[in-house]
Order: structure tokens, then C-alpha cells, then sequence
């Protein structure tokens, strides 16, 4: 089963970021590379075409009937409106698939339709958590979440934010299940001021970050087939050992809980803002005249600094897609369902090329290269490694460029940092960029 | 600001409402679904199915959420109305820009 690596909203920072004209080996025209006749530098929310700086809005347009919510380097999140790409300089572009939490009123652990309350625990607001009181010293009070899931072997990531304290000798714990037919489940104890966890045996893939003033603990899960409803268990007073296979009843006191989310696919990704669906996000150029003015019908190349927040989606997932608006002629770049970058090259419903790099893609913000001509071409990254393209037959009537999805789906589900199309280049030339972007 | 109309769809299944979308979608620019199982997953909820309120057990609390045999979808689109989906749809509802999503 595919497993996810960590929260995928959060950008990762261990790489450094520069400019594009920062590199050792890039002459200063511009901000963009001296062959690139389109960019996009979303981290820094630059963005030209043909050798001129536009705006975002002239630039790209966005279609996606809800809200989105993307957190900023510092953790905070924040809103986009529907129709407007969720980018923010210091992060990035995070492009993606269609969302939907099956548990309700993730804002709201005191909404009863969502959340049982067993043993009547208290529920009160605790700013962007909701605080979970035991007050009894003779029962295990608790809440239970359910949501709706289909018999089937689709698989979920699941999880909870809970609030960081001080002191506490009590530990917290969570379960997550699936139920209904032949139950799967897993339980993590939490000692919210250490950091501290245990999961104990049980099924599925567990994940634990630390997010600044929460701690995140999740699941990754595959439905056995039977199941028909996804479960959380919010128990604040749970035990004072880590490891312990049972509540204690005669323990009280609060621990406060933020956003669960049960979502569809094998990986954590923004969180959504209530109960429903975060549409997908369809990013695509407004304008392509550059294209065959900068001589582009004839081959190309493709810069792209994706930071990937999580990998082993086990689908393959979009960097961009040049097409006649069908899937007969198409210049795919992507990673491939077993996480390598390839560069797919269809021409009259014929497929050209479909090469991949042997190197997988990892976390992180790592640039990577796919280079199509009549001659052949490339796929390399930023480490050296590089896969050859032989002599192919070019597509004809490329007028559409997408961003992060292909005319088939498959959403990058993820941050992208950069992407400059270029007039074709030398490998060693484009590996230069990849060393110093 | 745009309003955002949210139309909902009922049938007997997924591929019955792929079917009606697809026949919705006939003439327009941005097809609401096409080819064999494809939706236009920027304004289309992909059909899932559609459950009865959960009801609470009186001893353990737990909900348990009832299937109703049907599927459901919705499409949402903004700033647009769309004449073929009113014909078909279960209901319309009609939002500012609301924090959904």
C-alpha cells in the first residue's frame, strides 16, 4: 500500500530556494531563465511570458468551485476564494485533486450529528481547537466520530491535531477504525507535552509530526472491502502510561483537539475549512502565443521545481501537460505511478516516448528537467541522474498548457515551486540550472 | 463577489449520473463529464453514496449512518446558472462565496 511520508500543505524547508537569476551560470535578462518563454516562479509570485513580466490573473486562470485553504511558511493558514489558485509567496502553488472529509464539523466537536458524545465529556472552544473535558473520575468519557464509507478497497488518510501543553502526566489517545463489516483499527497514545507516542498494533500506516504548537497523528489505511464507516475516537484522559491497552476511568482533565479529517487517497493534504468537498484545482495558461513564437512546435524543454510534501500516492501525478486540448497529441512531464519523473510524448494517438528517470522523486523541493525535440531529448533532475529520449515524432496543434493536472486528472498534489518552458538545451546546460535553482 | 449555485443530483447509481452529465454537457465548452467515467472534478463532487442521518445508539452513542441505495452528486459552479442541469437536478441552492471547501 502506498504510505504517506508527512503532512503534504506544510512546505518542506531544508532545501535552499533561489532566485532563477541567482544561479552561478544564468545570465540576468531577467528573473527568468534566458531561454524560458514562459515562467512562473510561485514561491516569490513572479510570473512572465515572452520575455515580459504579467500578472498572476492575465497569466493563469483557475477553476475550482470552492475555497481552499494553504498554509504559509509560518503554519498559518490561509483562504482563497474559489476560482483563484492557492499560491503565497515563501510556499508556492499547491495543485490538486478533489477533497472530501468524511467526518462533519471538523470546526465543531460539540456538533452531535457528527460527534457522539460517550459518557458525556465537555466540549467548549479552545481558539482553533475544540477542548474535550473528562470531569468524571468514574467513567471514560469520550467522543466518536463516524463517517460514511463505501465496501470498497479504497484507501484513506486519516487524522487529528492535538494541542501541545505543559506538564501533563496524562496521556491522550486516539483510534482510528473502520467499521461495519470486518473491523480495522489503530490506537495512539499522546503525551501532549513531550511529544511522546505509542501506537499500539493494529492496521494501516500511522504518521506523527510535530506542526509547531500542535502534534499531528494520522493514518493511512486501506478499506478491507466490508467496511461501511470511518471512525475516530477522541479519548482525553486515557491513561498515564504510554503503552496501555486500556483506559483509566478515574483519570479527569481536558486536552484540546483540532480539524480531524478523513479523506479519500492514500495521503494527507490541506486541510478543509468544514465538512465537504475541496474541488480540484484546473490550472491552465491563459495565453499560449508564446509558444510558437518562440519556435516551441519544433521541441522544448521544461524547468520545474516541484516541493513535494508526500510521495507513494501509487498514481501518477501531473508537473505539466502541453496539448491540442486532447489526448492525441500531448507533452506530458509527471511522476509516474512508482514516484520516478517521466516525460510522456504523444503524437497522432501515438505514444512516442514514455520515459522515466530510475531515481524515485523524494520530499522536498527538487528540480527536475524534461527536454522534447525531433532528435530526442531528456528527463534528468537535479542530482545527475537522467534518462535518454531517442528520435520521436513531435505532436502537432499544442495550444493548451496545463499546470499540475493532465486532461486525464491526475493532480500533482502538491506544491510547485517553479516551471519555465524553454527553447530546447543541452543536458549539461539544464543540469547547470538544476544544480543552482 | 459571484454567487455560487449548487445543483444536486440523485440516481441509481454513479454511472447513471456520468450518463446524465454527459448528456448535459452537450454543446457547452467545459463538458461536466465525459469519456467512459471522467468528471470535471474542478466543479463536479464525484457521485458517492447517499446515507440516511446517523442514529444514535442509546447505550454506546455510536452513530451509524443508513444507506438509501441511491447516489448523489453535485455540481457547483460559480457565477453561472445552468438551464440543463435545473431540468435534472433534485434541488438548486443558491450561496454567496461562502467558506466552503
Amino acid at each position: 500500500m502506498a504510505v504517506a511520508a508527512r503532512s503534504s500543505d506544510i512546505p518542506v524547508q531544508w532545501g535552499a530556494s533561489y532566485a532563477p537569476d541567482e544561479g552561478r551560470f544564468q545570465t540576468r535578462t531577467g528573473w527568468w531563465h534566458p531561454k524560458a518563454a514562459f515562467a512562473a516562479d510561485f514561491f516569490r509570485g513572479k510570473f512572465a511570458r515572452g520575455g515580459s513580466d504579467v500578472a498572476l490573473d492575465s497569466f493563469a486562470a483557475t477553476v475550482r468551485s470552492s475555497s481552499h485553504l494553504l498554509a504559509d511558511a509560518t503554519g498559518i493558514y490561509r483562504t482563497f476564494a474559489p476560482n483563484a489558485l492557492a499560491t503565497l509567496a515563501g510556499v508556492g502553488a499547491y495543485i490538486g485533486g478533489q477533497v472530501t472529509n468524511c467526518w462533519g464539523s471538523p470546526d465543531n466537536l460539540d456538533d452531535t450529528a457528527t460527534w457522539a458524545k460517550q459518557n458525556t465529556p465537555v466540549i467548549f472552544a479552545d481558539g482553533d481547537f475544540c477542548a474535550v473535558a473528562d470531569d468524571s473520575s468514574s467513567a471514560t468519557e469520550q467522543l466518536l466520530g463516524t463517517g460514511s464509507i463505501a465496501a470498497n478497497a479504497a484507501s484513506y488518510a486519516m487524522w487529528v491535531d492535538l494541542k501541545k501543553d505543559s506538564e501533563n502526566t496524562v496521556m491522550r489517545s486516539v483510534t482510528f477504525r473502520l467499521f461495519g463489516g470486518t473491523t480495522q483499527s489503530r490506537s495512539c497514545a499522546v503525551n501532549t507535552s513531550t511529544g511522546a507516542y505509542h501506537f499500539g498494533t493494529g492496521n494501516g500506516t500511522p504518521f506523527f509530526y510535530d506542526l509547531g504548537d500542535r502534534w499531528r497523528v494520522g493514518l493511512v489505511i486501506q478499506n478491507n472491502g466490508t467496511n461501511t464507516r470511518g471512525d475516530l475516537y477522541i479519548n482525553p484522559c486515557f491513561n498515564t502510561s504510554l503503552s496501555a491497552t486500556a483506559a483509566d476511568a478515574t483519570l479527569t482533565g481536558t486536552a484540546s483537539f483540532s480539524w480531524p479529517h478523513m479523506i479519500a487517497g492514500p495521503y494527507p493534504g490541506p486541510r478543509l475549512r468544514v465538512k465537504g468537498t475541496r474541488y480540484a484545482s484546473d490550472v491552465q495558461a491563459t495565453n499560449m502565443d508564446w509558444f510558437n513564437a518562440a519556435g516551441l512546435a519544433g521541441g522544448g524543454a521544461g524547468l520545474v521545481i516541484p516541493n513535494w510534501g508526500s510521495t507513494g500516492h501509487g498514481v501518477s501525478r501531473t508537473l505539466f501537460e502541453l496539448s491540442d486540448g486532447t489526448t492525441n497529441n500531448l507533452v506530458r512531464a509527471y511522476a509516474n505511478a512508482s514516484d520516478r519523473p517521466a516525460l510522456l510524448v504523444v503524437a497522432g494517438g501515438v505514444t512516442q516516448t514514455d520515459t522515466a528517470l530510475s531515481a524515485p522523486i523524494a520530499l522536498g523541493r527538487k528540480p527536475l528537467i524534461f527536454k522534447w525535440g525531433a532528435a530526442g531529448g531528456y528527463v534528468a533532475d537535479g542530482a545527475g541522474n537522467a534518462a535518454s529520449i531517442g528520435a520521436i515524432t513531435l505532436p502537432t496543434g499544442l495550444a493548451a498548457l496545463r499546470l499540475g493536472s493532465s486532461l486525464a486528472g491526475n493532480y500533482l498534489n502538491s506544491v510547485l515551486e517553479q516551471i519555465q518552458i524553454c527553447r530546447a538545451m543541452d543536458q549539461s546546460e539544464a543540469q547547470a540550472w538544476a544544480v543552482t535553482a | 463577489m459571484s454567487a455560487i449555485n449548487t445543483y444536486l443530483l440523485r440516481g441509481a447509481s454513479a454511472g447513471e449520473l456520468h450518463a446524465a452529465l454527459v448528456d448535459a454537457s452537450a454543446g457547452k465548452g467545459r463538458p461536466f463529464a465525459w469519456g467512459l467515467d471522467r468528471f470535471d472534478e474542478a466543479r463536479v463532487r464525484l457521485p458517492y453514496p447517499e446515507t440516511a442521518p446517523g442514529v444514535a445508539d442509546a447505550e454506546t452513542g455510536e452513530l451509524t449512518p443508513v444507506p438509501t441505495g441511491s447516489w448523489l452528486c453535485e455540481i457547483r459552479l460559480v457565477g453561472e446558472v445552468d438551464a440543463d442541469l435545473a431540468l435534472i437536478a433534485q434541488s438548486l441552492v443558491t450561496e454567496a462565496q461562502a467558506a466552503s471547501g
